[in-house]
């Protein structure tokens, strides 16, 4: 037992990390990229939760993959921004052909997600085995990310100031895309996301709304798959709005609610992985895990408990 | 006076010369901190430095460097390290991709096959495309790996010049060392009658030991160590192992053997042993070697005996 759970070393799980200063800044450019990616992925997810498309995230994170293998066929390079937009465009058509199978052909929802993003994924894998093996893009890459390799990565520069690691500067203008378009849009996503017909007579483009959307979970995705993986990017999509919704059940409530919990879930991560040694990513998870246990145990919202009570009391 | 040193290491990193680092961290009471990514590495480091330096191995004996995947115990000893020293050749994946830019980050690494000649390193074409790539396995050819334990010792002097007589004369044993391997290993081949010298592996790792040692090399999936092997590539293995009388072929000790001992039933050939290809063993394990001499599987001497002893004893054996 004592090789699965170490015992806990209070002072080195949690404040060897900020020893000294420069201890401070590496691991604090691992748990903000944690942060930036729960944040982003969460305000998002909030959205795809409610419009019963929670699986989205997934079929969406597999189908790039062909986007990703093409564009490094062209480009013979991991350049960030022709990646970015082949990963987009493949995401995109992805969505496009699981709404075309939905209403054009007699599948079931789920069998048209199903169907297209494995589709699209076999595509993928068969264009990189075309490439050959050490094209230094493969399916795994886009599966497990690695958020300890952060604070390694190439620094972005925009003009002479430096903006950080890549992939925490790219996924810090991410969330702030994404906060600003939702500020920006938010009745709109709103209406369209619980009543359709309302949004209908008020004239909203649905179809624009939603594709929007989609183009922005896709953007999501790309920006983050390389860091913490696609797994865990489907896992932030879903489990801080569902944590929320059994505490509130209004949405603004739910959406500032992510920001605490990217915080309990960046951090608990960290630690989490620090004690047991094992992937900070996963460790991220389980957390993420453990608080929508409590959540639906404890939560004042349809919880287990504050219902057993609630019945006791009105009986 | 620690914030100093590392200082002073980030400047003398990479492959830019230093002009003047001589004062590193011999005055310091604490060791310099030297990373190694895989096992070959971590045994070359050990002894060379002996324990004048503390090193740590990312990869525990068995890793596939391919696949490798850090734990956060591993992101702490990078964050740490005064120096890191990787294989390159994309050996190890996503993770020498990351340490290539450590540079900016306040990291010297040192990239171990990074001034290998371009003449002595084997290409090898991959998939369909017409693009070669380096073969990074170059620790079974001993000449190269001779060439290595010298780059090396000069990074580490670099690090470390007060002690520049101790590491090279540990360098000159480690050589020594080396070579006397590889005049053993050519002899012991040479016990396998010319046309059974055929070496049949899972991925290609052993390019380099069969150049060194007079070996035809052959593997069943390529380079990359997960790519499951296409129907043709087996198929064509089968034809050539019947083709050829070829005695026994073999699994390694980092790759999935399933395979490998499918096609052995398949031709009726024997499995004949598990090869050390991207890691060494463990140090609890022993080949003898030349004279005799007992070599831990944990060191390259070890690693070497143990697989040429296995090649030859399953390769000498004249098939039914």
């Amino acid at each position: 037992m004592d090789h699965f759970f170490p015992p806990l070393d209070l002072l080195d799980t949690f404040a060897m990390p900020w020893a000294s200063p420069e201890d401070i800044i590496w691991n604090g450019k691992i748990v903000a990229m944690g942060f930036f990616v729960c944040l982003s992925c969460g305000l998002i997810g909030a959205f795809i939760v409610v419009r019963k498309l929670a699986l989205m995230g997934d079929a969406i994170s597999h189908g790039i993959l062909p986007g990703l293998a093409l564009s490094f066929m062209i480009t013979q390079s991991k350049a960030l921004l022709p990646m970015f937009i082949g990963a987009c465009i493949a995401g995109l058509l992805c969505s496009l052909c699981i709404e075309w199978l939905q209403k054009k052909s007699p599948l079931k929802a789920d069998a048209a997600l199903g169907l297209t993003f494995t589709s699209f994924f076999a595509l993928g894998v068969l264009l990189i085995t075309q490439m050959g093996n050490n094209a230094h893009i493969d399916a795994e890459c886009l599966l497990y990310g690695e958020i300890g390799f952060t604070p390694l990565a190439k620094n972005l520069k925009w003009g002479a100031i430096e903006l950080g690691p890549r992939p925490l500067a790219t996924m810090a203008m991410v969330t702030l895309l994404i906060i600003s378009i939702m500020i920006v849009f938010y009745k709109q996503l709103l209406v369209t996301s619980f009543d359709e017909t309302l949004s209908i007579s008020l004239g909203l483009p649905i179809k624009a709304i939603h594709y929007g959307l989609m183009l922005l979970l896709a953007t999501t995705i790309v920006a983050a798959f390389e860091s913490v993986g696609v797994i865990l990017v489907i896992a932030m999509l879903i489990f801080p709005s569902t944590t929320a919704s059994f505490f509130f059940s209004r949405m603004p409530a739910i959406l500032f609610s992510t920001i605490p919990l990217a915080f309990i879930y960046s951090f608990g991560g960290f630690f989490l992985a620090r004690w047991l040694d094992c992937s900070i990513a996963a460790s991220m998870v389980v957390i993420a895990m453990f608080c929508f246990g409590l959540a639906w145990l404890f939560g004042p919202v349809d919880g287990v408990i504050p219902k057993l009570l609630y019945r006791k009391v009105s009986v | 006076m620690l914030f100093f040193c590392s200082f002073l290491l980030g400047g003398c990193g990479g492959e830019t010369r230093p002009k003047a680092d001589s004062e590193s961290s011999s005055s310091s009471s604490e060791k310099i901190r030297l990373v190694v990514t895989t096992t070959q590495l971590y045994d070359l480091a050990q002894r060379l430095t002996g324990d004048r330096f503390s090193v740590t191995s990312l990869m525990g004996p068995g890793v596939d460097p391919h696949i490798y995947k850090p734990s956060s115990r591993d992101i702490l000893a990078l964050s740490k390290a005064n120096l890191v020293v990787y294989h390159g050749m994309h050996l190890e994946g996503r993770l020498a991709e990351a340490l290539s830019h450590s540079e900016e980050n306040g990291i010297s690494t040192f990239n171990a096959t990074g001034s290998l000649p371009n003449k002595r390193i084997i290409y090898s074409i991959s998939g369909h495309s017409e693009q070669q790539y380096p073969d990074p396995h170059v620790w079974f050819d001993p000449k190269i790996w001779s060439f290595i334990v010298n780059e090396f010792t000069r990074r580490v002097i670099r690090c470390n010049p007060s002690e520049q007589k101790q590491f090279e004369s540990r360098a000159i044993q480690i050589s020594d060392s080396i070579s006397k391997i590889e005049e053993w290993g050519i002899n012991e081949i040479k016990k396998i009658p010319k046309d059974q010298r055929t070496l049949i592996t899972s991925h290609d790792a052993f390019q380099y030991l069969g150049r060194a040692m007079g070996l035809q090399v052959i593997a069943l999936q390529g380079m990359s160590t997960t790519a499951e092997a296409g129907l043709a590539d087996r198929a064509n293995l089968v034809d050539l192992i019947q083709d050829h009388n070829i005695p026994a072929i073999f699994i390694e000790s980092s790759v999935n053997p399933t395979a490998i001992q499918e096609i052995a039933k398949e031709c009726n050939v024997e499995v004949g042993g598990e090869l050390f290809s991207d890691a060494l063993g463990s140090n609890n394990q022993f080949a003898t070697g030349p004279n005799g001499i007992q070599y831990s599987v944990g060191t390259w001497e070890g690693m070497m005996v143990h697989n040429i002893n296995t090649i030859v004893k399953a390769l000498r054996k004249r098939r039914k």
